[in-house]
């Protein structure tokens, strides 16, 4: 039997996710970055990607950078948007709306930055709100699931491959490169003590590397029952937060998705297998 | 068998298990291509190990010779300025070339293909001439007809618990009125 997502109950729970991404999106427009912030800035860098290629090839970054009527319309059709979308989350035609303009935006920053971070879920955790059909979107809902799972999952695998994981130096080598600009600004904390002890302690920095990449892998046994799905995003938002902490690598922008496992047995999708 | 999520979208759902086999094997191929942070830039993060190592390096921003700092913002902003500055140092120290010019001008095509790719996948080099300018403002920094912006490198040794500053080398100085380099 199909739970039904037109369900009141239901729809307090997207609006909650769509809040969540929100919230997550206005820490980063308060912060100093959206469209108009980031207008008239021309040097980009994309890396050898087709997705990136396509966008860009299509002049979408470029176009939006270098007007800024059209930056500031951006943002503000992202926040129209995400308002209509909490007042109303089965609305598809604002989803799609309001992927595409994240998804631009999170290529437009990437290009300007010439890197790529993990924050993809910034715009992933829209694929389910872009069906009309309940199926559909319940369907959507459980692939994303198991995406999710599988990110985590492979970054710990490629460690064990890739044998990171085994060196005694490995993490002290990686954290002696994330703070350097707060050391240059002297602008000291705990997080910087802890860096430098870390640094200086490279068997407890392994230790942490250890348990971080267990965390990565435990979201393994999503793969077999949605059981501990909450526990598995509460162990997730604890990776990224002590990352913040230790490593200065924010998850403000990957929040919204992981907390879909909060709701993935309230999204499941029954088939008539079952 | 029949709870395995592929099995019920085959039995039930046959367009979305088109689409997640496809999926499947299109990531497979993007990973045997080296390409495997298409769909999950993550998962290759700090997974490649490197020898030991007791130095690091920041490139910053030098105003009137003082550092312009950035790591009090938040973090896609504090991102930013890190990753520009540095981006920047590079670009121009290679020639205003960004690493996927050279993979362009490598591959078997015609001029005429080179250069419609380099135009739309690369930055238009005159229009980075305003790249300080803007940089300052976003840093809220005001600019004059005579501002030099210089980048600076700052290389850090780590010894005896401490992270010391050991050496500084400036990479570029910039007249920020017209983008020009000055050394």
């Amino acid at each position: 039997m199909e739970i039904a997502l037109t369900d009141t109950a239901v729809k307090a729970r997207l609006r909650i996710l769509i809040s969540i991404l929100f919230i997550e999106y206005l820490i980063i427009f308060f912060s100093g970055i959206s469209f108009a912030r980031l207008s008239s800035f021309s040097l980009f860098s994309i890396g050898v990607d087709p997705f990136f290629w396509l966008v860009y090839m299509a002049k979408i970054p470029q176009t939006i950078l270098n007007n800024t009527w059209l930056a500031v319309l951006c943002d503000a059709g992202i926040i129209v948007a995400f308002m209509a979308l909490i007042y109303d989350p089965l609305k598809n035609k604002i989803a799609v709306l309001l992927f595409c303009l994240l998804l631009v935006f999170y290529m437009t920053y990437m290009g300007l930055i010439g890197t790529r971070n993990y924050m993809t879920g910034f715009f992933l955790v829209l694929i389910p709100f872009l069906f009309r059909a309940t199926k559909n979107r319940q369907i959507a809902f459980e692939t994303l699931r198991y995406f999710l799972l599988f990110f985590y999952i492979t970054a710990a695998i490629i460690k064990v491959q890739q044998s990171a994981v085994f060196g005694l130096h490995y993490f002290s080598n990686i954290l002696i490169n994330q703070l350097t600009p707060y050391f240059l600004e002297h602008n000291f904390s705990a997080r910087t003590s802890v860096n430098i002890y870390l640094i200086g302690h490279p068997s407890v920095a392994r230790i942490l590397f250890l348990c971080g990449s267990v965390l990565e892998f435990i979201p393994f046994i999503g793969f077999f029952t949605k059981r501990y799905d909450a526990q598995l995003a509460i162990l997730i938002l604890l990776f990224h937060f002590t990352n913040w902490f230790i490593m200065d690598i924010a998850p403000i922008g990957q929040i919204a998705f992981i907390c879909t496992l909060f709701f993935s047995r309230k999204f499941e999708w029954k088939s008539s297998v079952l | 068998m029949k709870r395995f999520f592929l099995y019920r979208l085959f039995t039930s759902a046959k367009p979305w298990f088109i689409f997640c086999i496809s999926f499947i094997l299109l990531y497979g191929f993007f990973f045997f291509k080296k390409m495997d942070t298409v769909f999950t830039p993550y998962n290759g993060m700090f997974a490649f190990v490197n020898a030991k190592v007791d130095k690091t390096s920041t490139v910053a921003i030098k105003l009137n010779n003082t550092i312009v700092p950035y790591t009090t913002n938040l973090w896609w902003k504090k991102d930013f300025f890190e990753n520009a500055i540095a981006f920047y140092s590079r670009f121009m120290l290679n020639g205003k070339q960004v690493p996927l010019n050279d993979y362009i001008n490598q591959k078997p095509l015609s001029a005429a293909q080179k250069q419609f790719l380099n135009k739309r996948l690369t930055p238009d080099s005159v229009a980075v001439r305003s790249f300080t300018r803007r940089l300052l403002l976003f840093a809220n920094k005001k600019t004059t007809n005579s501002t030099t912006l210089e980048f600076v490198k700052y290389e850090f040794t780590f010894s005896d618990h401490r992270l010391l500053l050991t050496d500084s080398t400036s990479l570029l100085k910039i007249n920020v009125s017209n983008g020009d380099r000055i050394n």
